[in-house]
């Protein structure tokens, strides 16, 4: 989680790429088990969480540096998880990809109007998944 | 990377066939007048993890009926269409057609989804249809019994300044969490008088308990709740909002808002078949034999929302069977304790701690099994429904006590005569609509399932407001059979007489029950498990059948007793009572075998001896003392040298270990590392040799 104070700039960098801690919020046990299987397999860390609020609880535990969500959950659903987090000053601008059925506008726009960095199209595909991740954490740390 | 992904199917398969069978629970569960939000949002959510799923297994049909579905709900939920019986009628078969189509999917690695046509045409027509918009709503005389789910707008005011973050924000969430479902959230910059925090939550609890759970973490002045009158802003999930002909099946893959374009034309697994279902059928032919039936954890979605994990079935009976060892050898050690250091204290106080924490650890392993018998309830729900249909009944299933918890296997077992029962009620016991109007009673009839703790175990009761049971047509036909009836004989036995192999009151064989397969069956299915039976009727208002079960299969309460020098067990719940017998209570009878008198009455004397080749050390019954037991309504005698005591104890198969023997349940390891059999009390009855309808008789003719 905590990088060492004294990387070199090199390694800061690769350590950036990997060894990440990821929260995923997702109320199919499948689809949590597949994203940790693909995120770990990448070098990140991975916790998770069930529902919305199970979710926004784990957060509040956490510093996590990125998080992905579903967007139908019991409990508190994953645009209303969201917003909470965008709520708190620590997940201002983590950044939170939104796990989506379909790619419509009008989820879109509710995605982006409720503060989600991005969206991810279930079923993924791996190498995408990565890449986006990879993508999203480096935005940030740029 | 490559990273192969097909194990994960069989998960997403079995989650599907989960959110199916929630979504039939709910559905059946829905009041036509007034369906619960919550239980609205459920099936929702059920058929939109449907929809997902089948993208990840590529059967975009299913997809395309389970967002028919969610369109339908949509209607529901703006309460523009009414969950009518032929509704949920339509979304029941779309339910069953697609999960049909699963299973040929996880077989054979091919579904037909045109199969799914009619269904879905039908489905279509629901979200079209005007007239099927009937308003079932604004009925209010048709109040629901429950109480629906509410959505209340909660909003926390702090003084200026202070933002969300001065919040106790966990124990917050977790208040809120548990009472209900949050589905707004909006934060203010904590300036001007804006609400730090607001939210919109839908409960099944009142505004007053959402206060009061609140109102400690913030101060009752913080906060306001209010009732929501409309909907909330916040439109529906934006699937909804989809052209209605196919789900997108978009190209891109993801996309980010800011910043980076997204990245194209990379295509869907579904598309590419990367994914393909025949994979998963190479790898699964092994994979859980038992997911038809009985799905595992089925229960899990009904009592939704429970932090839970998956673990073999397999992995929890071995760990039951290690703490069952641990159980005998923890009375072994306490036996020694007892034996070699009477006067240590110490010893003494160690072994009774352990002795504490071992049967914790029993109980504690033991409701790992436990299911609560929802599970079984439900599944008569959907019964009840296409039986009541197709008799032209009209019949309510009501439920009690759904979440008392019985051994999986118990529950498993369970299934065939609660069915039984259910389909005795429906077809022999409430009568059709016409009927009961004119006899007074309400059109729809009702049958109740109730599930409650009583003494150790659980009783289970079945009732209908039927007609009852048919006492003269009971009497007719069991005098066809040649069993021994006469008119002046008390109801309770007249229902007795059901319960005889083979007894069947139908003229002509029914397409619903009477089969063949009939109450004799389903005693002896209870019986085997341990339980009990018993009917309740009355002619023109109903029967109740009363079904007694033990909390688990695993252990048993039992009196260890001493005969010829072995030990058996008595279980417990057989045992009326046990005594000294004084001169003359015990009498010869002219066939030779020995009665008891116990009060007015007479009972059977059983020996183990023709059975096993054990005879009591005491020289007569005379000597020995009497142990009563009770099966299936009857009283006999079991003669024993000593009683040693009453104690749980730990089943054994012998069956699995030795064979099978007739009268002996099973066998157990007693404290002193003796193997002890268990006697099988039901079996012992049947091999006594007298009649006991005809015992009074034979002690009067001995007595002559």
């Amino acid at each position: 989680m905590a990088h060492p104070a004294l990387d070199t700039e090199a390694q800061l960098n690769s350590k950036a790429a990997m060894n990440k801690l990821v929260l995923t919020v997702d109320d199919s046990a499948a689809i949590r088990e597949m994203l940790a299987y693909v995120l770990k397999s990448a070098g990140h860390k991975v916790v998770e969480a069930e529902d919305g609020m199970d979710g926004l609880q784990k957060a509040l535990a956490n510093a996590f540096d990125l998080v992905i969500t579903d967007q139908s959950m019991p409990k508190m659903d994953g645009i209303t998880l969201v917003k909470a987090l965008r709520a708190l000053p620590q997940y201002k601008t983590t950044p939170i990809l939104l796990l989506t059925t379909e790619s419509s506008d009008a989820m879109k726009d509710e995605g982006r109007l409720a503060g989600a960095t991005g969206w991810l199209v279930k079923p993924f595909d791996p190498n995408k998944l990565i890449e986006v991740v990879q993508k999203v954490t480096r935005q940030r740390g740029a | 990377m490559a990273v192969d992904l097909t194990r994960f199917l069989p998960m997403f398969f079995q989650e599907t066939e989960e959110h199916l069978a929630a979504m039939e629970a709910h559905l059946l569960r829905l009041d036509p007048h007034a369906p619960d939000p919550e239980a609205l949002h459920s099936i929702f959510r059920a058929a939109h993890s449907v929809k997902g799923n089948s993208t990840i297994f590529g059967a975009t049909r299913f997809s395309e009926v389970m967002h028919r579905i969610e369109t339908i709900l949509d209607h529901m939920r703006k309460e523009e269409l009414a969950p009518t019986h032929d509704v949920v009628s339509v979304l029941l078969d779309a339910c069953d057609g697609v999960r049909e189509q699963l299973r040929l999917l996880k077989e054979s690695g091919k579904s037909r989804p045109e199969a799914l046509q009619s269904v879905y045409d039908r489905l279509t027509q629901l979200t079209l249809n005007e007239t099927a918009r009937s308003s079932a709503f604004g009925d209010d005389a048709a109040a629901p019994t429950s109480r629906r789910s509410e959505r209340f707008r909660v909003e926390v005011h702090l003084p200026s300044g202070q933002g969300i973050t001065a919040l106790p924000l966990a124990e917050l969430y977790a208040e809120l969490g548990a009472i209900g479902r949050i589905e707004d959230f909006k934060a203010g910059d904590g300036t001007g008088d804006a609400a730090a925090l607001s939210l919109v939550l839908l409960t099944a609890e009142t505004q007053d308990v959402v206060q009061a759970k609140l109102a400690p973490l913030l101060g009752a002045d913080r906060v306001r709740v209010e009732r929501q009158k409309a909907l909330p802003a916040a439109g529906p999930p934006a699937s909804d909002r989809l052209p209605p002909r196919a789900p997108s099946t978009g190209t891109t893959e993801y996309g980010l808002f800011v910043g980076e374009q997204s990245s194209q034309g990379s295509r869907t697994f579904a598309q590419t078949g990367v994914f393909p279902a025949r994979d998963y059928v190479r790898r699964s032919t092994d994979q859980d034999p038992g997911h038809s039936g009985f799905g595992r954890r089925a229960t899990d979605r009904v009592h939704l929302d429970r932090s839970s994990i998956r673990v073999d079935v397999d992995k929890v009976d071995r760990l039951l069977n290690l703490v069952g060892e641990l159980v005998i050898a923890q009375s072994m050690l306490a036996e020694a304790a007892r034996a070699s250091a009477a006067g240590d204290a110490r010893l003494r106080d160690s072994v009774a701690y352990v002795d504490r924490q071992t049967r914790d650890l029993q109980d504690a392993v033991m409701s790992i099994r436990l299911l609560p018998i929802d599970f079984l309830f439900s599944r008569m729900r959907r019964m009840v429904r296409d039986l009541a249909e197709r008799l032209g009944k009209e019949v309510e299933l009501t439920t009690q006590g759904g979440d008392t918890e019985l051994d999986k296997e118990i529950i498993e077992k369970l299934a065939d005569p609660l069915m039984h029962l259910v389909r005795n009620a429906l077809d022999h016991g409430i009568e059709p609509p016409a009927v009961r109007a004119a006899a007074g009673k309400e059109a729809r009839g009702t049958v109740q399932l109730r599930a409650m703790h009583r003494g150790g175990g659980i009783v289970v009761e079945i009732s209908d407001d039927g007609a009852g049971f048919d006492r003269e047509r009971i009497l007719r036909k069991a005098q066809e059979r040649g069993m021994r009836v006469h008119t002046g004989m008390s109801d309770e036995d007249a229902w007795q007489l059901t319960f005889a192999p083979g007894f069947s009151t139908a003229d002509a064989v029914s397409d619903v029950s009477g089969r063949g397969v009939g109450m004799d069956v389903v005693k002896r299915n209870v019986v085997a498990l341990g339980g009990n039976i018993d009917v309740c009727s009355r002619t023109g208002v109903g029967t109740t059948i009363t079904i007694q079960l033990p909390l688990t299969l695993a252990i048993l309460e039992g009196m260890t007793v001493e005969i010829g020098g072995e030990s058996f067990i008595i279980p417990l719940s057989f045992i009326a009572e046990a005594f000294l017998p004084h001169g003359g209570q015990v009498k010869t009878i002219t066939s030779g075998p020995q009665v008891v008198r116990v009060r007015d009455s007479y009972v059977p004397l059983i020996t183990l001896e023709e059975l096993l080749h054990i005879r009591p050390t005491n020289a007569g019954a005379e000597e020995s003392i009497l142990v009563i037991v009770e099966a299936e309504g009857r009283h006999a005698a079991l003669a024993v040298d000593r009683l040693l005591g009453q104690q749980q104890v730990v089943i054994k198969s012998l069956e699995s270990n030795y064979r099978k023997v007739p009268g002996i349940a099973g066998a157990t390891v007693l404290g002193n590392g003796r193997v002890a059999l268990i006697l099988d009390v039901n079996a012992l009855m049947r091999t006594s040799l007298i009649p006991i309808e005809r015992l009074e008789e034979l002690v009067l003719e001995a007595d002559a």
